[in-house]
């Protein structure tokens, strides 16, 4: 029964949070797919302060996971991204934390998880993704890593200073949710139908198999149709439920993957641009990896949605986050219109500053 | 801010000049160093000595099996009569040969010098 102990009150809240905040980052234009600001970490560097170890994990799994389905990439290959990355910022920054903290503010903190993050990420991308090319993509991550750490401590260190709400929030008493919170998200678990059940199993199934496929596939041109193929099922299932797929994102990291594999030679000479040898081997790499990438994003989309719904206390603690996630984005977009002029970000930030305060103490 | 944020900026400004060193270092030097060139009618391929893996090619009398491994490319087969491609030795950067061929099979393989040292001594 530890994990219910562990997901108290205040970490799905912090957890919903985290996941709102995915959905900003996700809405924010980056000149690279895998640039990022790291938004959601902000709700683990404000918990350092007033979380237990155990406490905080438990939030880090939690993040990573709804950023996931957020960003429609549970289980595929960005997923593994996602743990190594959270990871090594998440332990990065606990112990920073805990040795430094007299001696270094957020601003110092973040960037050092930030950093880390981008040293696992570039590691699992010479591993798994460029290769050798991934040298060539070092500076672009390191440096971007660097400058959004920094930001983030910038906005750390301003919210821990200005915020009522989380001066309130961290001294408020940590208290286990009631099973009987959430009314409405209950009947909808049970009205799920035996045919839904079996059409998200049968999801399920599609999904697993694929992922092997992928795995082992070794020949360029089966796993581009692969790829092909589960974006035609994907692209198809979720026009019918009403849902949009990124195309214009998938071609982007796709073109970037390719690029990459690119800058490094092997085989064939096919043309040269300048002095730029594109080569069979290289191309076909490429073709490979994006292709296994994409492939599983596709997929992960097909299998997962938000709509998540697991049984037992650990789902109703799910339930709980979705119900909070619900009413922190609902407020938000239309503030963002109304609020004008010179102090824009401060007036910005109170206003979500009260926001937050009316959901979770209300 | 404290001392240790100074610190830790420091140190990423630090972390990330050396990465973009490490990656311009590797555009300006990558061209044709520790690359093995292969031409062969009329075609060429570019293969990186540092993987290790076998490389076949289709010449005029038939295939040509050649070796990359530990920095070094050699022939283990070839079609053709006296064999001498397989016992030119192995090229590279730091074997002090860096020409070797299968003239009946029309496969020439070509490893440039590392430093200009090597290239006064060979020609």
């Amino acid at each position: 029964m530890k994990q219910t102990t562990l997901i108290t009150k205040r970490i799905t809240f912090l957890a919903a949070l985290c996941m709102a905040l995915s959905l900003v980052e996700l809405a924010i234009p980056k000149p690279l797919p895998f640039m990022r600001l790291g938004l959601a970490n902000l709700p683990l560097i404000l918990g350092l302060g007033f979380l237990s170890t155990g406490q905080f994990y438990v939030l880090v799994v939690l993040k990573i996971c709804l950023q996931a389905l957020v960003s429609g990439t549970f289980f595929s290959y960005v997923f593994l991204f996602s743990i190594g990355g959270t990871m090594a910022s998440a332990i990065t920054m606990h112990l920073f934390y805990r040795w430094f903290s007299k001696g270094m503010t957020c601003i110092g903190i973040s960037t050092a998880g930030s950093l880390a993050n981008a040293g696992v990420q570039y590691a699992l991308s010479r591993l798994v993704l460029f290769g050798e090319g991934a040298a060539y993509i070092a500076p672009l991550l390191f440096g971007s890593a660097f400058i959004t750490g920094i930001l983030l401590g910038i906005v750390a260190n301003y919210s821990l200073k200005h915020s009522l709400f989380l001066e309130r929030f961290a001294a408020s008493s940590d208290i286990i949710p009631e099973s009987t919170v959430l009314p409405d998200n209950v009947q909808t678990q049970k009205e799920m139908t035996i045919s839904s059940r079996l059409l998200s199993i049968a999801r399920l199934a599609v999904f697993a198999s694929g992922i092997i496929v992928l795995c082992f596939v070794k020949n360029t041109w089966v796993a581009l149709a692969c790829m092909l193929i589960a974006f035609l099922v994907t692209f198809i299932v979720r026009r019918k439920n009403g849902k949009r797929v990124r195309v214009m994102q998938s071609v982007f990291i796709f073109a970037s993957v390719l690029l990459f594999a690119l800058l490094v030679p092997g085989g064939k000479v096919l043309f040269t641009i300048g002095s730029w040898r594109i080569t069979l081997g290289a191309l076909e790499s490429g073709i490979r990896r994006g292709s296994i990438l994409l492939g599983s994003v596709f997929l992960s989309q097909l299998a997962f949605s938000k709509e998540i719904q697991l049984p037992g206390l650990l789902g109703e603690r799910v339930a709980d986050i979705f119900s909070y996630f619900g009413k922190i984005t609902a407020a938000v977009p239309k503030k963002t219109e109304k609020i004008r002029g010179r102090n824009r970000l401060k007036d910005y930030f109170k206003s979500i500053d009260a926001h937050l305060m009316l959901v979770f103490f209300n | 801010m404290k001392i240790g944020d100074y610190i830790v900026l420091i140190l990423g400004c630090v972390l990330v000049a050396g990465v973009t060193f490490g990656a311009i270092q590797k555009g300006t030097s990558a061209d044709d160093s520790n690359m093995a060139i292969i031409t062969c009618r009329g075609e060429q391929y570019l293969y990186p000595l540092s993987k290790d893996q076998t490389i076949t090619i289709q010449g005029n009398i038939g295939v040509s099996e050649l070796e990359i491994k530990n920095g070094s490319i050699y022939f283990t087969s070839s079609p053709c009569r006296d064999h001498i491609c397989e016992n030119m030795g192995h090229a590279g950067p730091d074997t002090g040969i860096h020409f070797i061929a299968c003239l009946p099979n029309d496969v020439v393989v070509y490893v440039n010098g590392d430093s200009r040292e090597t290239d006064d001594i060979d020609y």
